[in-house]
C-alpha cells in the first residue's frame, strides 16, 4: 500500500473514532441524566409519602387527642364550677392552664405536620405563624424578612422550601447554640432565592461526619427542584446557606 | 540553515513522558481515591518503563517514537473513560456544568483519537513524512475541538457562585 493510499485509511479510522468517542459521551450523559430523572422521581414519592404520612398523623391527633383533650378541659371545667372546696378549685384551675398549654403544643405539631395548612393559609402566613411559635419556646430570635407578594409558594413547591427553612431552623437550634437567625426570602421573576445564616458554633464542612442526615435532606431538597445552594461555615463562624431556585415552576419531575 | 533537518524526537518523547505523568497525577487527584494510588503509582512506574525502553532501543531516540505515544494515548483514553463512568454516577453535579467532567470528555475524544492516528502510524507507516504530516493535520484538528471543550468546561468553573 502506498504512502498516498494510506491517507484516507488514517483520516477515515480518526473521524470514526472521533465520533465514536463523542457518542460514547453522549451515552454517558444519557445514563446519567435518567439516572437523575429516576432518582428525582423517587425522591418526589418519597416526599409525597412523607408529607401525606404527616398529614395523617396530624389529622389522627386532630381528631383523637386534640378531641379527647378537649373533652377533658369541659370536665375538669365541670369539676371546678361544681366543686365547693378551694383547694380543688385552685387544683382544676392549674390543670386547665396546663391543659391549654398542651392544647396549644399539639395545635402547632399538627400545624408544622400537615401540609395542607400550608397550602390553605399560604406561605407568609404559616412562616409567620412558625416565627413566633419560636420565639415562644426558645430564646433563639428569628428574624424573617420576605419580598412582597411571592408567588408561587402556596404550592408543593413552597412545602419544599418551608420544610428545607424547618431543617435549618431546627439545625441551628440543636447544634448550633445560636441567639439570632437571619432568613431573608428574595423572589424576582423566574428567581426565588433564600438566604439563612446563624451565628451558631459553625461546624468543620471537611468533616463528613457532621453533615448527618439534616444536610443530606436539604441537599435532596433543593436538588429536587434543579435549585443550587452555597454552604459558608466553619467553627465558631456561624453557618450562612444561599439557595437559590431558577425556575420555581417546573415540577419536581421534569 | 534548514530547520527541516533538526531532530527533535527526543524531546518529543520527553514531552509525552511528562504529559502523561501529568495527566496520571491529574486523574488521581481528581477523585482523591485511596485505592487508586497504588495502581496509579504502578501505572506510572510502567509508563515511565514503556517510555524509557521505546526512546532508547525501539525505535530509539532519532526516530519519532509513536509507540510511545500510542501507549500514553491508551493510558490516558482508558482513564477518561473511567473518569467519565464515575462522573455519571456522581450524586450531587449537574454534569453539564461540571469542569471535571468537560476535562475528561476533552481528554477521551483527544486521545481515543490519537490512539487510532499513532497506533496506525506505528503499523502502516515506515517513514513517510507525506503521510505523517497529513496524520499531524487530523491531529490538529481535533486538538481546536479539544481546546474548545476544554474552553466550555473551564467556564463552569464557579468562582463564589452557588453550586
Amino acid at each position: 500500500m502506498g504512502s498516498q493510499e494510506i491517507v484516507p485509511l488514517v483520516v477515515v479510522i480518526s473521524i470514526s473514532v472521533f465520533i465514536m468517542a463523542v457518542l460514547v459521551i453522549i451515552i454517558i450523559y444519557n445514563v446519567y441524566r435518567q439516572r437523575v430523572k429516576s432518582q428525582k422521581v423517587l425522591l418526589d414519592a418519597v416526599y409525597n409519602a412523607q408529607e401525606n404520612e404527616r398529614t395523617r398523623i396530624a389529622e389522627d391527633l386532630h381528631d383523637d387527642i386534640g378531641a379527647r383533650l378537649s373533652a377533658l378541659k369541659l370536665r375538669i371545667d365541670a369539676i371546678r364550677e361544681d366543686s365547693k372546696d378551694p383547694g380543688s378549685v385552685t387544683l382544676a384551675e392549674e390543670s386547665i392552664t396546663v391543659l391549654d398549654g398542651v392544647v396549644g403544643d399539639l395545635r402547632n405539631i399538627i400545624r408544622n405536620q400537615a401540609s395542607k395548612y400550608l397550602i390553605n393559609n399560604g406561605f407568609i402566613y404559616e412562616l409567620d405563624r412558625f416565627q413566633k411559635q419560636l420565639s415562644v419556646r426558645n430564646k433563639t430570635e428569628l428574624i424573617i424578612s420576605v419580598s412582597p407578594n411571592p408567588t408561587g409558594l402556596d404550592s408543593p413547591f413552597g412545602v419544599n422550601v418551608f420544610r428545607i427553612l424547618q431543617e435549618l431552623v431546627n439545625n441551628s437550634i440543636k447544634h448550633a447554640s445560636c441567639s439570632v437567625i437571619n432568613i431573608t426570602v428574595n423572589q424576582v421573576p423566574g428567581e426565588l432565592t433564600l438566604n439563612y445564616n446563624d451565628d451558631g458554633i459553625g461546624f468543620d464542612i471537611t468533616n463528613e461526619t457532621k453533615k448527618g442526615m439534616g444536610l443530606a435532606n436539604i441537599d435532596a431538597r433543593v436538588r429536587l427542584y434543579e435549585g443550587q445552594y452555597t454552604l459558608v461555615t466553619s467553627p465558631g463562624k456561624g453557618t450562612s446557606y444561599n439557595i437559590v431556585f431558577k425556575n420555581q415552576s417546573i415540577k419536581p419531575t421534569d | 540553515m534548514n530547520f527541516n533537518s533538526i531532530n527533535n524526537n527526543l524531546l518529543g518523547d520527553i514531552f509525552y513522558l511528562i504529559e502523561g505523568l501529568l495527566l496520571i497525577s491529574y486523574f488521581y487527584l481528581a477523585f482523591k481515591e485511596k485505592d487508586f494510588f497504588y495502581p496509579a503509582i504502578i501505572l506510572a512506574i510502567a509508563y515511565i518503563g514503556y517510555g524509557l525502553y521505546t526512546t532508547l532501543f525501539d525505535p530509539g531516540p532519532m526516530a519519532y517514537n509513536s509507540n510511545f505515544r500510542t501507549g500514553e494515548s491508551l493510558v490516558v483514553q482508558a482513564m477518561s473513560a473511567y473518569a467519565l463512568i464515575r462522573y455519571s454516577k456522581m450524586e450531587n453535579i449537574n454534569l453539564v456544568k461540571d469542569t471535571g467532567f468537560w476535562i475528561a470528555a476533552g481528554l477521551f475524544i483527544y486521545f481515543s483519537v490519537n490512539v487510532a492516528i499513532f497506533f496506525t502510524a506505528t503499523f502502516l507507516i515506515d517513514e513517510s513524512t507525506y503521510v505523517m504530516r497529513k496524520t499531524w493535520i487530523i491531529h490538529s484538528v481535533v486538538n481546536i475541538l479539544v481546546n474548545l471543550i476544554f474552553t466550555f468546561g473551564l467556564t463552569c468553573i464557579p468562582s463564589k457562585q452557588p453550586r
